[in-house]
C-alpha cells in the first residue's frame, strides 16, 4: 500500500519535473520519504540481480556497456540515466519505470552508483555483482584523498554476494581485489601495448607507502590493443573484434568490464560475438561525446569531471580544435586541477563560459592558448556561440562539467535530461 | 642569466595543480625577458648547488610522509640554504613537512625539515572550502581550502593573508574564529591555499619573483601584456568568488 503510495506520487511528481524540465532526484527523494524501502522492495527480488558499477571515471559509459551486454544476451534489464547516482536518483529512475503495483519488470538491475554511495545503497540493495573501473584524482573537495575512494569501494565490494569485476590494469584496484580474500573476483586485463597507446601515462591515482603488488588475479579476458575506436580482445585464446562507443583507451577499457562481466556473471552461456554486435551498435552516453543539434549547427558535448576525464576527453579528440567552447561553473568547486592538463591538442578557445570562466580564461592566457570570448552567462554564450557556428560552418565542441552541461541543455530545449533525448 | 628554481616532490607533492605556480612563475619571467629552468629532488642524490628558489607544492597525507622521509637526510643542507636567503614557496603538506614538526592523529610525532617557523597537528576534521581574504598590502587573495591540520606559526612569523570567508591555517575554525592563512618571513612564504595559488594571485607572484630578483640580483618588472590579460582575468575570478562568498 505504501509502495503504491510512493510510486504513484513519485510519478506524479516526476511528470511536473520533467516538464520544467529539471530536477531528475527529487521524484526518487519523495518517494523515498513515503516508502524507505522502495529500493529493496522493487530490486531485490530481480532473478539475476542487482549489478553495481562505481569508479571515478567511466561509470556512466561503463553502465549503459554493461546493460547493452546482458540485453544481447537476452536478459530485460532495468537501469539508472547517466548522472544519476545516488539513492534518490536510482529512486526516480525506478519510479519511472515501475507499474504501480510496485513490480519492476526486468531480470537484471546495471546500476551505475557514485563511490560514497556504494556503501551507503548497499544495506538497501545487496548487489550480486560489483564491477570497478578506476580509482584516479577526481573530486578532491569531496573525497579529500584517493584514499578514502579506496576505502570506500573497498566496503560496496565488500558487499557483492557472487562477485567482483575490476580493470586490472589500475593498480588501486589490484590491490584492492586482492584484498577480498572471500570473493569471487575477475579481472578485465590490459596489454602493454594497448597501455603504451596512452600519451599522458597510466591514471592510476598514485599511491604512496603501500608495497608493490603482484597481480595474480583471475583473468576473464584481455585487452589486447585499440586502434581508432576499434579495440581486439582476447578470450581464451580467441580475437574478439569490438567496434567501441569511442575513441581512445578508455572507451575499450569500459567495453572490456562489460564483456568480462558478462562473462563471469552468465559462465558458459555468454555469447560473445551477440555482446560486440550489440556493442557495436550501441550509442554514445550522453555527455561523452554525443553530438547534438541545435539551430542548424552541430555541437559535439564532451564532459570534463576531473584531470583524468579531461585527459581523456583530449587524447580522444581528433583534430587539433580551433573551435572549442569550454563552460564550467561552481559545480566544479575546486577546479585547481586545470593546470595538471597539457591543453596543447586545443589550438584556440572560441568561447569560455559559466562561473569559472575566469579560472580558465586564466589558465589559458598562461598555457599560450588565445580565448576569444568570455561570457559567464551560458544563454549569451550559446547563442553566440551557435552565431559563429552558423557563419563559420563548423562543427562545435563543448567541454563543459555536468552542471554546466544540464544547463546548456536545458537552453538547448533539451527536456528529458535523464534519457538524453 | 637564467633563474634555477628547484621544485621538491612533484610527483609525491603535485596532486592538485600545484605545478600551475611554477608554470607561472616561469611565464611571468619570460614575459619580463628572463629566463629560468626547474630542477627536480625527489630523494635521489645531493641537492643541486646554485638555486635562486625552491619550490614545494600540496598533495596526500601518505605521498607527504613520503617525501619528508626521502627528504630527511637532507634536512640540515635545506635549512641552510634557508639561512643563506634562498627564498623558499610552501604549499598544503609540502608547508606542514618543510616546518618544525606534525603530530599525526595516531600521537606520532614527525620531525619536519626545519624550514618553515610553524608546526603543525593533524585533525580528523577536513575543511573543504573556498576561501578569501587579504594580504597585508590590502590585495584580495582566494583559493580553494582543502586540508585537515591546525597550522601554528612560531616566532616573528606574520600569516601571509588575513581571511575573511574559509578556512586558513586552522581547519577546525572558519575566517570569523581564526583568520590567519599561510605564513611569511623574509625569505620565506607558504600558503594552504590550494593548487594553483599564484595564477589566480598575481600579487604574490610578483611579490615572491620580487624577493627572488633582490636575493640573486637581477630588475624584475611586468609590464608585458600577457600578464596584463592574465591578471585582468585573474582579478575577475576572485572577485567572482569574493561577491558569492560574500553574499
Amino acid at each position: 500500500m505504501r509502495l503504491s503510495l510512493a510510486v504513484l506520487i513519485g510519478k506524479i511528481v516526476r511528470v511536473i519535473a520533467k516538464l520544467r524540465g529539471g530536477g531528475s532526484a527529487i521524484p526518487g527523494r519523495i518517494a523515498m520519504v513515503i516508502e524507505p524501502d522502495l529500493l529493496k522492495k522493487t530490486l531485490g527480488s530481480l532473478s539475476h540481480g542487482v549489478i553495481f558499477v562505481s569508479g571515478s571515471n567511466g561509470k556512466s559509459t561503463t553502465t549503459a556497456l554493461v546493460a547493452g551486454t546482458l540485453e544481447s544476451q537476452g536478459l530485460k534489464v532495468f537501469s539508472n540515466p547517466s548522472g544519476g547516482n545516488m539513492p534518490q536518483g536510482i529512486a526516480s529512475a525506478v519510479v519511472g519505470e515501475i507499474s504501480i503495483t510496485g513490480k519492476l519488470n526486468a531480470d537484471v538491475a546495471v546500476l551505475e552508483v557514485d563511490e560514497a554511495y556504494g556503501e551507503i545503497l548497499a544495506p538497501f540493495v545487496t548487489p550480486s555483482w560489483v564491477v570497478l573501473t578506476n580509482i584516479q584524482i577526481d573530486q578532491l573537495n569531496r573525497f579529500f584523498e584517493p584514499d578514502r575512494v579506496y576505502k570506500m569501494l573497498e566496503s560496496a565490494a565488500k558487499t557483492a554476494s557472487r562477485g567482483v569485476v575490476i580493470n586490472g590494469s589500475d593498480v588501486n584496484l589490484v590491490d584492492l581485489g586482492l584484498g577480498l580474500t572471500n570473493k569471487n573476483v575477475y579481472q578485465l586485463s590490459v596489454s602493454s601495448k594497448a597501455l603504451s597507446k596512452w600519451p599522458t601515462g597510466a591514471l592510476a591515482a598514485p599511491r604512496f607507502g603501500k608495497a608493490d603488488v603482484v597481480n595474480n588475479i583471475p583473468v576473464s579476458l584481455s585487452l589486447a590493443d585499440e586502434q581508432d575506436g576499434q579495440a581486439s580482445f582476447e578470450i581464451e585464446g580467441q580475437i574478439l573484434e569490438v567496434q567501441l562507443p569511442g575513441r581512445g583507451l578508455h572507451f575499450a577499457i569500459d567495453t572490456g568490464l562489460a564483456l568480462a562481466l558478462g562473462r563471469s556473471m552468465l559462465g558458459e552461456s555468454f555469447n560473445e560475438n551477440q555482446a560486440a554486435k550489440a556493442i557495436s551498435n550501441q550509442e554514445t552516453v550522453y555527455g561523452r561525446g554525443e553530438v547534438a543539434a541545435y539551430r542548424g549547427t552541430e555541437i559535439q558535448i564532451l564532459m570534463m569531471k576531473n584531470p583524468s576525464s579531461m585527459r581523456a576527453t583530449l587524447v580522444s579528440m581528433e583534430d587539433p580544435q580551433t573551435a572549442v567552447w569550454i563552460a564550467m561553473d561552481e559545480g566544479t568547486p575546486d577546479p585547481s586541477w586545470i593546470y595538471d592538463i597539457d591543453l596543447s591538442r586545443i589550438e584556440r578557445v572560441r568561447m569560455i563560459s559559466g562561473s569559472r570562466a575566469w579560472h580558465w580564461a586564466t589558465r589559458l592566457v598562461y598555457a599560450g592558448i588565445p580565448v576569444d570570448e568570455v561570457i559567464p552567462d551560458s544563454k549569451t554564450a550559446l547563442a553566440t556561440y551557435t552565431n559563429f557556428l552558423a557563419e563559420s560552418g563548423k562543427r562545435g565542441t563543448l567541454i563543459t562539467n555536468y552542471e554546466q552541461m544540464m544547463a546548456i541543455r536545458r537552453i538547448m530545449g533539451y527536456l528529458d535530461l535523464e534519457s538524453g533525448k | 642569466m637564467k633563474v634555477k628554481f628547484l621544485h621538491l616532490f612533484p610527483n609525491q607533492l603535485g596532486l592538485n595543480g600545484e605545478g600551475g605556480n611554477l608554470t607561472c612563475l616561469i611565464q611571468r619571467l619570460s614575459w619580463a625577458g628572463i629566463e629560468s629552468e626547474v630542477q627536480i629532488f625527489e630523494g635521489e642524490g645531493s641537492l643541486p648547488s646554485g638555486l635562486d628558489a625552491i619550490f614545494i607544492g600540496s598533495g596526500t597525507l601518505a605521498g607527504a610522509i613520503e617525501a619528508l622521509n626521502l627528504l630527511s637526510p637532507r634536512a640540515k643542507d635545506l635549512e641552510e640554504m634557508s639561512e643563506s636567503g634562498i627564498p623558499f614557496l610552501a604549499l598544503g603538506l609540502g608547508w606542514e613537512i618543510l616546518g618544525s614538526s606534525i603530530l599525526l592523529l595516531d600521537g606520532t610525532t614527525l620531525d619536519g625539515a626545519g624550514v618553515f617557523p610553524s608546526r603543525s597537528v593533524r585533525t580528523n576534521v577536513r575543511a573543504s572550502a573556498e576561501s578569501y581574504g587579504f594580504d597585508e598590502f590590502g590585495n584580495l587573495t582566494t583559493g580553494y581550502a582543502n586540508h585537515s591540520s591546525e597550522i601554528e606559526l612560531i616566532g616573528d612569523a606574520e600569516p601571509l593573508i588575513e581571511l575573511k570567508g574559509g578556512y586558513g591555517n586552522s581547519s577546525t575554525k572558519p575566517a570569523n574564529l581564526r583568520s590567519d592563512e599561510g605564513l611569511v618571513r623574509g625569505n620565506l612564504m607558504a600558503a594552504r591555499l590550494n593548487g594553483p595559488l599564484l595564477p589566480l594571485n598575481p600579487h604574490l607572484a610578483d611579490r615572491f619573483l620580487g624577493v627572488v630578483a633582490n636575493r640573486t640580483g637581477f630588475t624584475y618588472e611586468q609590464r608585458s601584456e600577457e600578464a596584463h590579460e592574465a591578471d585582468e582575468f585573474a582579478s575577475k575570478a576572485r572577485s567572482e568568488l569574493r561577491q558569492r562568498l560574500a553574499g
